[in-house]
């Protein structure tokens, strides 16, 4: 079998282990919600003013009462055939609607932390790497500790502070459609991008600089510099390619966590994304709201892994006979 | 009863539930970090040719921005669902209610007049002429009681559960029949979202296409984002409304309020007391200022030890520094709560005046003579994610140890507190607020000392002797029917312990000065918006 073959057999594995994985993340989920404390029928039935038989009638109502198994097949169900069930709060909108609404706000976000964590952590790393021990290293070193160290939520208000509050340069929060105007899109999206996504620029320097300071050490390097081969190519072709696998990971990874952490940047600037839609779930115990953002989202980081997976197979055939 | 035209004062909240958890606090984290902004100024320089900050010049056309948590405080448009009472900030904007109210009376919304008879049982409603919907349909008395049917079918707007019967005359006059004699009570309720009246043929879709006859309509709606309005040219006092419209944008309570008015990101917003001081020195914001009714107080648990002992509720009264609270927590703006009403209202008694200011020794001499010389224990409950509640508790905490109180805090989100509260009767005290707002000056006390109130049962605060006062006090909305009964109200709870006022909440409004004209004038109390007479500036 060629090597394209083993690479489809590789995905294909990949993907089998996945559905089993997805059910028990579905199974997690439903769980999880159900014994957080609180009662939405109780709220619903009128808070302070319910009465015991309006409360017994909504929970009915809700299939609260139901045993856990029946509730979890049903939604199970629903999820199957692409209904994740309405919000028990705003009547007539389904789940699914919400997300599709806020989903792209998160991924902009996302997407856009992580471009520039590659664009800046990489670039970053690869200098620190191939000058180890020298002052741009130290500097590479100490900006990528500092970038690590500070949080991500205080960084946005130093953001704000600067470059809205006192300089006016750019909004301090809101979100415009791209639909609308791209300019302004991109304008408000300019600190939120920079607040999630320096920390992971950080993260992946140091990942970079380790990894090509290994490789940079080992004896077929120094093959290649005896061949007389040049230090753009030393670096660039053979270097860089095994220095960057381990990077490939690293980038998957804070990509789901730059998913999960848009959820306090998404506060913190007022954007109209999946993790407001969860607090907001959350803080009036909208359970299928809660229930179908927490499966999309731990969906996506399952996917996540699985394309980063299916990258580093690429790079690494190694890892494709595993 | 008599009354004149509504002269476009705030909307008050009686609120469903009548308190709730206070929004979260706001305080804004300045550091410096010259290292971590080297990464940052070539970015930001690379904006300067854009359109900046931009969020103000979009006012050009008279279109106020208004700062609003849409995310938390908004659930829809829809009067019978809408489970959350802030979302009146916006519904009244869209929707006339029945009434409308004002700081210490009511005056006509979709009613132009109303009389009360039959022992304040019976309130017929004469609807203001010519009055339309903003679809152009004329509003008719059928519309007002097909409205208040469909709102009745939420449980959350228990005050229309107060309605016998209903009937319409003609078009421009609605009898209701109440089913106790609680006539002020329900004219206050309809000033609210329990009163907001619109058309029959726009229920099923109210949640999202609201049709109503106030002074705007809905122009677009991103859930979460904005909501958009427009000038309904069909409101009956059309020009009492200068704006063309008002954008609600989307800013997360918390340290982005601030934010979002001194970059002008927002024109107006409200804030929380500690936010003020964070804001007054910059030149361009303006800040108006309402002292209202609401309150911050302790609901103690009555029903069990050693609460249910009367002299160690009254000793707790002698055990917080009210004064000490307005000027570390509320930025002074506050009002120290020595009983449940202020001295502006009608139900202040004179003779309570400031007689339960902190007297730590008092405190403690008291417990001892209830047999607790070496102190009582409290587990206080606090709303978490609100800091004005953590700070607050935080300072009551070491004013109360010094009083023979030793408390213990323990964090619950608000949205669980009448779970774990009320129902599992977790912790001794819970640190809340009473939301009264204006006119009705008895609200609140409704469900906390009469027979069906919920608190009143849950945390045994029911109490027979005053609950004949504030029954009486429901019939109507005059001082001076009130105004005595709640006197005696008020010193009986001090004297007992039935509840801990702590301090009357300042309402603040900040808006920017540079882009909003008009007398700006904060709303009584929370949750609402007051656009009359409001203007957006020419840049």
């Amino acid at each position: 079998m060629g090597s394209g073959g083993s690479l489809i057999s590789f995905i294909t594995r990949r993907l089998l282990i996945t559905v089993p994985l997805l059910i028990l993340i579905s199974f997690g989920v439903f769980s999880l919600v159900l014994i957080l404390p609180g009662d939405p029928a109780l709220t619903l039935a009128g808070g302070v003013h319910s009465h015991p038989a309006e409360v017994a009638k909504i929970t009915r109502q809700l299939h609260l009462n139901e045993p856990f198994w029946r509730q979890y097949l049903r939604w199970l169900n629903g999820v199957i055939h692409g209904n994740l069930g309405n919000s028990l709060f705003n009547p007539g909108q389904s789940v699914a609607s919400g997300i599709a609404t806020r989903f792209p706000v998160t991924l902009y976000l996302a997407l856009g932390g992580m471009l520039l964590s590659v664009l800046i952590g990489v670039p970053a790393g690869i200098l620190a790497g191939v000058r180890n021990g020298t002052a741009r290293d130290r500097l590479v070193t100490v900006g990528s500790s500092l970038g690590v160290a500070v949080p991500d939520f205080w960084l946005a208000l130093l953001l704000v502070v600067l470059f809205a509050v006192d300089s006016h340069i750019l909004p301090a929060l809101g979100y415009v459609e791209w639909s609308t105007s791209p300019w302004q899109w991109f304008e408000h999206l300019i600190l939120p991008w920079v607040a999630l996504g320096l920390g992971g620029s950080a993260t992946i320097a140091r990942q970079v600089r380790g990894a090509l300071i290994d490789t940079l050490d080992q004896d077929y390097m120094r093959t290649a510099v005896a061949k007389g081969l040049s230090n753009r190519m030393v670096i660039g072709k053979h270097a860089l390619k095994n220095a960057l696998s381990p990077a490939v990971t690293v980038v998957g990874i804070q990509f789901g966590y730059l998913l999960g952490g848009t959820l306090i940047i998404e506060q913190i600037f007022s954007l109209p994304g999946i993790g407001s839609y969860i607090l907001q779930a959350i803080s009036l115990k909208d359970l299928p709201v809660i229930q179908g953002v927490v499966l999309i989202t731990a969906t996506a980081f399952v996917l996540i892994n699985l394309i980063v997976d299916v990258i580093y197979g690429y790079l690494n055939p190694k890892i494709r006979l595993g | 009863m008599g009354f004149e035209e509504s002269p476009h004062r705030s909307r008050t909240s009686t609120g469903a539930a009548g308190r709730r958890t206070r929004r979260g606090g706001r305080r804004r984290a300045i550091v410096a970090g010259s290292a971590v902004a080297v990464f940052f100024v070539p970015l930001a320089v690379t904006s300067l040719g854009g359109s900046g900050a931009g969020a103000a010049s979009n006012n050009s056309h008279g279109v106020l921005k208004y700062g609003f948590d849409i995310n938390n405080a908004f659930t829809n448009f829809d009067p019978s669902t809408s489970v959350n009472d802030c979302g009146y900030t916006v519904m009244s904007n869209i929707y006339q209610s029945v009434t409308a109210p004002g700081q210490t009376q009511i005056f006509g919304g979709v009613a132009k007049s109303w009389t009360v008879t039959n022992n304040s049982s019976t309130v017929t409603f004469h609807i203001r002429p010519n009055m339309t919907f903003s679809n152009g349909e004329p509003v008719t008395s059928t519309d007002v009681m097909d409205s208040l049917l469909n709102t009745k079918k939420s449980p959350l707007r228990s005050s229309l559960t107060a309605i016998n019967s209903m009937t319409t005359p003609d078009p421009d006059t609605l009898v209701v029949q109440l089913n106790r004699p609680t006539a002020g009570d329900f004219l206050w309720a309809l000033t609210y979202i329990d009163g907001m009246v619109y058309p029959p043929d726009s229920f099923a879709n109210a949640a999202k296409v609201p049709v109503g006859s106030g002074p705007f309509t809905l122009k677009s709606y991103q859930p979460g984002s904005s909501i958009d309005l427009v000038k309904n040219p069909k409101y009956w006092d059309s020009s009492a409304y200068p704006l063309s419209g008002v954008d609600f944008v989307e800013v997360t309570n918390g340290p982005q309020a601030v934010s979002a008015i001194t970059s002008g990101a927002v024109d107006m917003i409200s804030l929380d007391p500690q936010q003020y001081a964070e804001v007054e020195h910059y030149p361009n914001v303006g800040v108006a200022i309402s002292q209202s009714y609401d309150y911050t107080l302790l609901e103690v648990r009555a029903n069990r030890a050693p609460f249910n002992n009367v002299k160690v509720r009254a000793a707790l009264e002698y055990a917080v520094d009210r004064a000490a609270i307005n000027k570390v927590i509320y930025a002074g703006v506050g009002r120290p709560a020595y009983q449940p009403f202020p001295s502006n209202s009608p139900g202040y008694n004179k003779q309570v005046g400031n007689k339960y200011i902190y007297n730590p020794k008092k405190a403690k001499a008291m417990l001892a003579g209830a047999g607790f010389a070496h102190g009582v224990p409290v587990k206080l409950i606090v709303p978490s994610g609100d800091t004005t509640f953590q700070r607050l508790a935080t300072v009551m905490q070491s004013e109360m140890d010094a009083a023979g109180f030793k408390a213990t805090v323990q964090l619950i989100p608000g949205s669980d507190i009448l779970q774990d509260v009320y129902l599992n009767k977790e912790g001794d005290a819970v640190l809340t607020e009473a939301l009264t707002n204006g006119p009705d000056i008895s609200n609140t006390f409704e469900s906390e000392f009469e027979p069906s109130g919920f608190v009143a049962q849950e945390l045994g605060t029911l109490n027979q002797a005053i609950t004949p006062d504030i029954q009486a006090a429901n019939a109507s909305l005059s001082p001076k029917l009130q105004g005595p009964l709640m006197q005696k109200v008020g010193a009986t709870v001090m004297a007992q312990g039935l509840e801990v006022p702590i301090e009357f909440e300042p309402s603040i409004i900040a808006y920017n000065k540079t882009t909003v004209g008009g007398k700006v004038v904060a709303p009584i109390g929370q949750c609402r918006s007051d656009l009359a007479g409001i203007y957006a500036k020419k840049k």
